[in-house]
């Protein structure tokens, strides 16, 4: 696997740090892994979703 | 000047010239049609959508449709059995495999993903390029993506094509994008516009209140006249070049004149004068993307009023068969080849525009203007191919019967919850006058053609009455196989956004399909797979045939056909578990198709999509008329794929199901 | 203007005369062939040719002295110098052929466009017939009737645009054949010319113009307009038809251009002419 650099805030990397350990990810990288891909999921949930309803609905079957 | 000029290099200039000269008429080429010398038999299919064999049999016992009795009359009429569920797309795919669904996969419009229960086009996918780069705004695709036809078997020209004998396939449904083939093949229904959609008309007016805000197949565009002036955009499809993907548009501006009914429309570098209720004809546009590149799109304006509100229509913006950006044709340059020939024509699937007749945004009559340019390319486009006939086989498609009896059932019928008896003094003979407009196209084509063709006149399945709906997932839910999370929840969303599938034994996608949730196949499958699914589907199927409609005593669903009963071959496994086949005059509601639930499991149809065609198979069975005499009792679709390889004398694939039916 | 315009379009009448049924590549590259033909002359008369040679032959020289001492830097960098001061020369003893070549190559270009950047309407085609005020006008000052020919139709009231200081119409092609539409107002009349179905290479005048200079210099197809009238243009908006190579559509100017260059550059060596 690849490794790429970010760079975060120090405030927000501390709080990163605090909660990951708190909710019992073994590292930091999990944590953040976890959350990017939970928000990407989000993303593109609600994109194909739109673009089902406009694609489907010139059908005039339904509406 | 000092030397002569020697002759040898005089000519070297001149035979440049004249390579130049040859250059410019490489565009005139002709793409050679397959196979030209294999057969001498000649076989003429005209498929007319929807055309039903009791209303063909009325006009026709009426004297009205000489030609189709003139063809009968040479050799037979049967009912052709139909697909279930009778839809179009399924219905043309039993024609095209020569099977039924469960050999080619199309069992729906619409089918789910079981991934996450969610409604998806059952005919083609778009895959978008996977690898992309990322340069600032821009994203690159490093490998295209791709648009697959998703009917399984092989197309009957296919099997032709082996044999080298040439087929002509003009405007075919589901058969987007069109299978790979050296034969001249147009898509037909199924076709998405330029945007990828199946219709997506624009409307521009400064009486936007007037319209429904959630409309179905199109968008209403707010705009203002300031200074006799109408400034707007015309969206264009997703620039997927970018990041966001924004919609890709072309400013326009319209200029009025002040006191007579008139508008010039500058779009581009075109500019056009329209007087009020005039159609612009076809005019291109250009959406450019990244710096090198762009698509091309035809659509058409109508000004429907100048004053005292602005309204202009703009069409879908159809795929530009002159510079397709996406396959329209095989070979690929046969679609720019009839551009050259015909000019711009309609390429979306299914031209005519129902949701903007549904919506009020086309009246009856605007809505017939257009479709009469659809029917009126049809048939010159007709006309050539039959002049090109000289071998082999040539099916062509017609749309408009199918269309009109949609959307005229309404004022055909007079117990129809949308009679409205002042348009059906005016539009009542709508659907009687498609079918004699059938008839001539038939009888030009039988002038045309030598007395050795064979010919066929089919349709895909019949039409019947859309009087009342019924939402199979509120019924699903009524009898307690579909949960809420919210038990209290009267209605829902589309897309199933309420549903408890932890506690969902059944859900309804697609305008004919029932799924169980079962577990293993869908997302949060709970039903066994075994005896427990087994005893499910029978108990639910039973209760659906035993539905009575308390306002008309009558049976909702003729027939809940349980898959496995009713299909064979390969793809069994990935149709719905049961496939409703309503009663006349029954269909599924607008909304259930997409996940949602209506309040009420049966409501009167008040709109103006009035004529359906969801019913049992055995009540909805399409035509079928040849000049040879028919020797099969009850053909089906299948059938009459055997029948052409027959002809042909091409032996019949196994996984063929059908018989020839002379 | 006028006369001038009429005797130097008849040069064009006289060379297109023969190719006019043919495809448009015929006479363009003849025209191409006697542009490039009239640059190598004009160069040849208004360049030093004895400094061009002697700047190119300084550029050679600099060039290989560059590659004998490209480890001498002292030496290279002295070689650019000189290749550079050349250059500038060079392009000075140029720039006044180029400037003298300008005249006639617009005077070219502006007929040229009239036979390859319009293409005639076919029979059924529409078009915008748009009539252009002089500044300060109004349209709605204004009543001017149109009589079309037999061969045309003027399918809408007329629609008048304040901003654009522009009256439209539309019109439709009837018939075959270079028509002629006549407007009046008030006491005055003047015609316009449509053409409908002509020959692949054809004069075709889409502007009549008003009797300023720029004007008449820009639009020299047809007579123009009289003064009094107000009216800076009349035009008919034809379709643009650019030119089929391997399919690609490209425009008239790129090819001609292309050509003529080419041509030029080929025949330069024949005619013994340094660029």
């Amino acid at each position: 696997m690849g490794k790429e650099k970010i760079k975060l805030d120090k405030s927000l990397m501390d709080k990163v740090r605090k909660y990951a350990e708190m909710s019992g990810y073994s590292s930091v990288e999990e944590f953040i892994t976890h959350c990017l891909e939970k928000e990407i999921a989000k993303i593109e949930e609600s994109d194909s979703e739109e673009e089902i309803k406009k694609k489907l609905k010139g059908l005039g079957y339904i509406s | 000047m000092s030397e002569p000029i020697h002759r040898r290099d005089f000519l070297k200039y001149s035979l440049g010239a004249a390579s130049l000269l040859a250059l410019e008429s490489r565009s005139n080429l002709v793409t050679r049609t397959f196979g030209k010398t294999a057969t001498n038999k000649k076989v003429l299919i005209l498929g007319f959508d929807g055309m039903d064999p009791h209303l063909t049999n009325v006009w026709m016992s009426e004297g009205k449709l000489p030609a189709f009795k003139r063809l009968i009359g040479q050799g037979g009429f049967r009912r052709l059995g139909t697909s279930i569920p009778p839809q179009s797309p399924v219905a043309w795919s039993n024609f095209i495999a020569g099977t039924n669904p469960g050999g080619h996969g199309i069992f729906d419009f619409i089918h789910r993903d079981p991934k996450n229960y969610w409604p998806v086009f059952s005919a083609a996918l778009t895959e978008e390029a996977k690898k992309t780069i990322r340069v600032g705004n821009w994203v690159l695709p490093i490998k295209g993506g791709e648009v697959r036809n998703l009917r399984q078997g092989k197309a009957f020209w296919q099997i032709l094509e082996e044999h080298d004998i040439p087929a002509a396939i003009f405007k075919m449904p589901a058969n987007y994008p069109p299978v790979p083939s050296k034969q001249k093949t147009f898509s037909g229904l199924g076709t998405p516009d330029l945007l990828g959609n199946y219709n997506s008309f624009r409307y521009y007016t400064t009486e936007p209140k007037e319209i429904k805000e959630d409309i179905g197949g199109g968008s209403v565009h707010p705009v203002y006249v300031i200074g006799n002036r109408v400034d707007s955009k015309l969206p264009g499809p997703a620039n997927t070049f970018k990041k966001d993907r924004p919609e890709a548009e072309i400013e326009f501006k319209v200029f009025l004149d002040p006191q007579n009914p008139v508008a010039k429309v500058a779009i581009q570098d075109q500019e056009f004068i329209l007087k009020e209720k005039e159609w612009s004809g076809w005019k291109r546009v250009r959406f450019s993307l990244i710096p090198t590149q762009s698509v091309s799109g035809i659509c058409m304006f109508y000004l429907k009023e100048v004053r005292p509100n602005f309204k202009l229509y703009v069409s879908s913006i159809n795929i530009d068969p002159a510079d397709p950006a996406l396959p329209l044709s095989t070979p690929s340059a046969y679609a720019a080849e009839l551009e050259k020939r015909f000019g711009p024509f309609f390429t979306k699937g299914l031209p005519a525009d129902t949701s903007a007749l549904d919506n009020d945004i086309l009246d009856e009559g605007e809505f017939l203007e257009q479709d009469d340019f659809v029917l009126q390319e049809s048939k010159v486009m007709l006309d050539d191919e039959l002049g090109r006939f000289d071998s082999g086989l040539l099916f062509y498609y017609i749309s408009s019967t199918d269309q009109r009896q949609h959307m005229f059932w309404r004022l055909l019928d007079e117990k129809h919850p949308a009679y409205d008896a002042g348009l059906a003094a005016k539009y009542g003979k709508v659907i009687e006058n498609i079918y004699r407009e059938a008839d001539s196209i038939l009888g030009r084509a039988m002038d045309k053609i030598d007395k050795d063709t064979i010919v066929i006149v089919m349709s895909d399945h019949g039409f019947n009455p859309f009087s009342r709906s019924f939402s199979l997932n509120t019924w699903l839910k009524e009898n307690g196989y579909h949960v809420l999370t919210n038990p209290f929840k009267l209605e829902t969303g589309n897309l199933f956004p309420d549903t408890d599938w932890s506690r969902t034994k059944a859900f309804g996608v697609g305008l004919n399909g029932l799924y169980i949730n079962q577990r293993g196949r869908e997302a949060e499958g709970i039903v066994g797979d075994g005896a427990e699914k087994e005893n499910l589907v029978r108990e639910i199927a039973k209760k659906l045939e035993e539905f009575v409609d308390p306002k008309t005593g009558q049976r909702v669903l003729l027939k809940a056909y349980v898959a496995k009963d009713v299909y064979s071959g390969p793809f069994v496994g990935e149709a719905p578990d049961i496939v409703l086949g309503f009663n006349r005059g029954y269909r599924i509601s607008f909304g259930s198709p997409l996940g949602k639930m209506e309040k009420n499991v049966l409501e009167d149809n008040k709109g103006k999509w009035s004529g359906d065609h969801m019913g049992a198979a055995e009540i909805l069975t399409g035509i079928l008329v040849a000049n040879r005499p028919i020797l099969a009792e009850a053909p089906a679709l299948y059938d009459l794929t055997a029948t052409i390889l027959d002809v042909f004398g091409v032996e019949k694939p196994r996984d063929l199901i059908g018989k020839t039916i002379f | 203007m006028w006369t001038f315009n009429a005797a130097f379009g008849r040069i064009f009448e006289i060379i297109f005369l023969p190719f006019r049924q043919a495809s448009p590549w015929f006479g363009m590259i003849l025209i191409s062939l006697l542009t490039g033909l009239l640059m190598l002359f004009i160069f040849r008369h208004t360049s030093n040719q004895e400094g061009i040679r002697k700047a190119k032959n300084k550029i050679k020289a600099h060039l290989l002295e560059l590659r004998l001492y490209k480890d001498n830097m002292r030496v290279s960098l002295k070689a650019y110098g000189h290749i550079l001061l050349a250059n500038l020369k060079y392009l000075s003893y140029s720039a006044k052929p180029m400037l003298v070549m300008i005249v006639p190559v617009l005077l070219i270009l502006i007929q040229l466009n009239l036979w390859f950047g319009y293409r005639s309407l076919d029979v059924g085609q529409e078009a915008v017939l748009k009539i252009k005020l002089e500044e300060g006008k109004n349209p709605f000052q204004i009543e001017i009737a149109i009589e079309p020919p037999a061969g045309i139709s003027v399918e809408t009231p007329a629609l008048r645009i304040e901003e654009l200081r522009e009256i439209d119409w539309r019109l439709r092609a009837l018939d075959k054949g270079v028509h002629t539409i006549t407007f009046r107002w008030e006491n005055q009349s003047f015609p316009k010319q449509v053409a409908v179905e002509q020959h692949r290479l054809s004069k075709i005048s889409a502007v009549k113009a008003s009797s300023s200079f720029f004007d008449q210099l820009f639009n020299p197809g047809e007579r123009p307009l009289l003064k009094k009238l107000g009216i800076q243009s009349v035009e008919v908006v034809y379709p643009a038809p650019g030119m089929n190579l391997f399919g690609w559509h490209i425009h008239w100017l790129i090819v001609f251009f292309a050509l003529s260059i080419i041509f030029g550059f080929g025949l330069k060596g024949f005619f013994k002419v340094e660029i």
